[in-house]
């Protein structure tokens, strides 16, 4: 008998608490800072409170410290338990690095931290797939390469309300490079394999949501699919309804993205995270 | 704005006629190079005498049709290479003014004129001299290389003019007189312009004969009067014809006054301002050293008085128009002699950014608000022009030359560009796709289809995709009288162009905004933007922008400041 896999995440995988709680999946709080005040993601900061600040002014988001993830695998291992940790895309963020950091300086402890290569609810799906499989009582080196397979095959799709966030985060090029965009435009992006790129830009949400779906059609059959916003519940309802034709309307979860997600993505955000079955 | 330069070049004037080396009587059989110089530059100095009635005989009364001066500049070009030419070689001659109309060609018809002249010189390569028999022959290759260069020809245009040239001159291929030959081009030519209304119905409509066709017409006729001298009096022609309907140069001033400002620090957009407040028909370009002046006055001392306050005067010229028009008329036809007007103003060079990917893009706009739009959605390079000023060939060229990247898709925005820019990709040594967009919302969609991670030529497929997902309006003021039969228009109403057909007017231009729209089904839309231009106040912008709003609850009404000139808004419906 193998022992009980833990299974450790961010706060950016967007997990809804609740089932991050059923799941036994431990979250590790990103940290949001407003001018000289740092929050933690979920903890310190409701949402409302959040998207009041960001009105207000830029703000920064950055990777938990290395000491967090150490103290979160020591006590882990304590408890006998071995380790998956499954974080945003190494590509796009720090915290994939600082996991791997705390890892190394734990040599007692068995923790195998993966590159989700992907963010918010597409690394989320995989930290689920990994608790669920853990729940079943599959050894880590199981649970970690049907990880490790499924990272290939997602894929997240998303209409921003606006590029202002995504460029002030300044971890995508070509965000950066369309300075001062003067017309309105809800621009789609997808997120596979660490990449953000930009596939259209449509100039009002109804034409991007059909976008968006067509292109989710074009994906094939799909094995999963979570719908995510940043404060646009009707937007999403409204997407889930279209996405109907293409995936069980009942087995879709919706979730709202969490505070580090949104500041990066802006409020009014709509998207997809898929597991496609042929990658 | 960068700086533009003028041409200085001599007329037929500076050169003399060829009358004094043929002398009228005997048969002229054969021409060399220098005498072809003297019929390029006559028939550009004919032109140039009559460029801005050529820029009258708009179909729709836009303020800013400007074929003359498109075939004018391209002429220049043409006559700047042959300057550059040591070789009293005809075939060398002319072989030099095709290449120099290619590089300078503006527009569609400066652009058809090039391909003339491109034919003429392929079959004379080589010819030290040209008989009558040769030259006819040349004007064959001139009219199939004019109709090959177009994907679409339309007849009742300056094709149908070379077609009906070609065609008529095997009748009089057995005379070798060169100068009856002309005689007989240019009476074939009149005809051919006269008669471009039967085969163009908008142009009846209009009451206007084809400008491009009319401006072959009098390269030809300046040929041709090279050839008798000036003192050789010539029948009545369509251009008589056409200046009755072409009020806009009689128009409600009595004087035509043109200057060159030079100066420090000029302000070109407060002396657009302040002239326009002076007259009509006003041009005002430059920058801030060098401001070309060009407007219609009932007092010529009030602008040149603004002018010479700001730096000094060059190339003045103020002329009566009604006089002008008088003699005009009453003698059949202007003369040679008199102010030549200077050399309209060539656009300034394209302004060029870092690429975004490996697909880098070229697009033509005026304006600094649309010119930012267009940066904000990543174009590398800008060449200044529009419908205003139509772009040559060579600038388009010299901007596909200098963005970074070895594929290039070139968005023209205006339908009277979408020729040099075919031209331009011809002539690059880059891998070049133009997306013929033909107005500015048409672009923008255009460019909204560019995706950096796919291939050229799916881009090209994407984007011309686009091009129909969107219908333009344009709203501006008319500059004369015309009847199309479904819409009658005053000069001074505000008129409504829907995809460059003219459809709606109105009392203000809210009004036309409103009706553009209604005929856009603007219901069904999703969204509505509204470009703002020059003559539109930000105010009466803003006014306008809320009550479409409550016309229009459920669509979005977006309105950007595009600075166009002219046009009072641009409307893009998607």
């Amino acid at each position: 008998m193998s022992a009980d896999v833990q299974i450790i995440t961010d706060s950016t995988t967007d997990i809804p608490p609740d089932l991050a709680q059923r799941l036994g999946i431990t979250v590790i709080p990103c940290l949001v800072r407003f001018g000289e005040k740092f929050y933690r993601d979920g903890v310190d900061l409701t949402r409302e409170a959040f998207y009041a600040l960001l009105r207000k002014g830029p703000v920064a988001t950055s990777q938990p410290p290395i000491g967090v993830f150490e103290q979160v695998y020591h006590q882990a291992a304590e408890r006998g338990r071995e380790i998956i940790s499954i974080h945003a895309a190494g590509r796009l963020s720090g915290i994939y690095n600082a996991a791997c950091a705390a890892a190394r300086n734990l040599p007692q402890a068995i923790v195998e931290v993966i590159d989700s290569r992907s963010a918010s609810l597409g690394a989320g799906l995989l930290a689920v797939a990994a608790a669920e499989a853990a729940q079943r009582g599959e050894s880590l080196a199981t649970i970690a390469a049907q990880v490790q397979e499924m990272a290939g095959r997602v894929r997240v799709l998303a209409v921003l309300d606006t590029l202002d966030y995504i460029r002030r985060g300044g971890r995508v090029a070509w965000a950066l490079a369309m300075i001062g965009s003067l017309l309105s435009i809800k621009p789609l992006v997808m997120l596979k394999e660490g990449q953000v790129d930009l596939l259209e830009r449509p100039r009002t949400l109804s034409a991007a949501l059909r976008r968006l779906v067509e292109r989710v059609r074009e994906l094939g059959p799909l094995e999963q699919m979570w719908v995510l916003h940043t404060q646009a519940p009707e937007a999403a309802a409204r997407l889930a309804d279209m996405l109907a034709a293409l995936f069980p309307r009942e087995r879709m979860v919706i979730a709202e993205a969490g505070v580090t997600i949104a500041a990066h993505a802006g409020p009014g955000a709509v998207g997809v995270a898929c597991l496609v079955t042929n990658p | 704005m960068a700086a533009f330069t003028f041409h200085n070049l001599p007329t037929a004037d500076d050169h003399g006629l060829l009358t004094d080396k043929y002398p009228p009587g005997s048969p002229v059989l054969s021409l060399d190079g220098e005498d072809f110089r003297a019929l390029f530059r006559a028939g550009c100095a004919w032109l140039e005498r009559d460029h801005q009635t050529v820029n009258a005989l708009n179909v729709f009364p836009v303020p800013d049709g400007d074929t003359g001066t498109n075939m004018l500049l391209t002429m220049q070009s043409a006559l700047e290479e042959i300057g550059g030419l040591q070789s009293n070689h005809a075939g060398d001659v002319i072989k030099a003014a095709a290449h120099g109309a290619l590089m300078g060609a503006r527009g569609n018809s400066g652009v058809i004129l090039s391909q003339i002249f491109r034919g003429l010189a392929r079959r004379l390569e080589g010819e030290t001299l040209v008989d009558a028999a040769e030259l006819v022959a040349a004007f064959q290759a001139g009219s199939e290389t004019a109709y090959r260069g177009v994907v679409r020809p339309v007849e009742g245009t300056i094709l149908t003019v070379i077609r009906e040239v070609a065609e008529a001159l095997p009748v009089k291929a057995t005379d070798n007189d060169l100068r009856a030959l002309f005689g007989h081009i240019v009476r074939v030519a009149a005809s051919a312009v006269e008669r471009t209304p039967t085969l163009l119905p908008v142009l009846a409509e209009a009451g206007v004969v084809d400008a491009g066709g009319q401006g072959l017409f009098l390269i030809l006729e300046g040929m041709h009067r090279c050839l008798q001298g000036l003192e050789v009096f010539v029948t009545p022609t369509a251009a008589v014809e056409m200046i009755e309907h072409a009020e806009v140069l009689v128009g409600e001033y009595g004087y035509d006054v043109q200057c060159v400002v030079l100066g420090m620090g000029l302000d070109v957009e407060q002396m657009r301002h302040d002239i326009a407040q002076m007259g009509d028909s006003v041009l005002v370009v430059g920058d801030s050293r060098t401001v070309k002046v060009h407007v219609h006055t009932d007092r010529p001392g009030t602008p040149l008085n603004y002018c010479a306050a700001l730096g000094q005067l060059d190339r003045v010229i103020v002329e009566n128009m009604q006089m002008q028009y008088e003699r005009f008329v009453g003698e059949g036809g202007p003369r040679m002699e008199g102010a030549v007007a200077a050399p309209a103003p060539v656009p300034p060079a394209a302004r060029v950014s870092v690429p975004l990917g490996p697909i880098g893009t070229v697009a033509v706009t005026v304006g600094e608000g649309l010119e930012s739009v267009f940066r904000s959605l990543g174009v590398q390079a800008i060449v200044p022009g529009g419908q205003t000023m139509n772009p040559s060939t060579e600038d388009l060229l010299k901007a596909i030359e200098q963005v970074a990247t070895d594929e290039v898709i070139v968005l023209p925005n205006n339908k009277n560009v979408i020729l040099a820019a075919q031209q331009a990709q011809q002539l690059s040594s880059k891998k070049v796709r133009v997306v013929p967009s033909k107005s500015i919302p048409q672009g923008i969609s255009a460019l909204l289809a560019l995706n950096q991670q796919a291939d050229l030529e799916t881009n090209v497929q994407m984007m011309e995709a686009a091009l129909s997902s969107v219908q333009t309006g344009e709203v501006t003021v008319a500059v004369r009288d015309v009847n199309l039969g479904h819409i009658r228009v005053a000069a001074g109403d505000f008129i409504g162009l829907r995809d460059d057909e003219l459809t709606a007017r109105g009392d203000n231009p809210e009004a036309v905004v409103f009706a553009l729209l209604e005929q856009m089904a603007a219901e069904d839309a999703e969204i509505v933007t509204l470009y703002r231009g020059e003559p539109a106040s930000t105010a009466e912008a803003e006014a306008l922008v809320a009550a479409l709003r409550d016309r229009y609850p459920e669509q979005e009404i977006e309105l950007v400041d595009g600075g166009q000139p002219y046009y009072h808004y641009i409307l893009s419906v998607e």
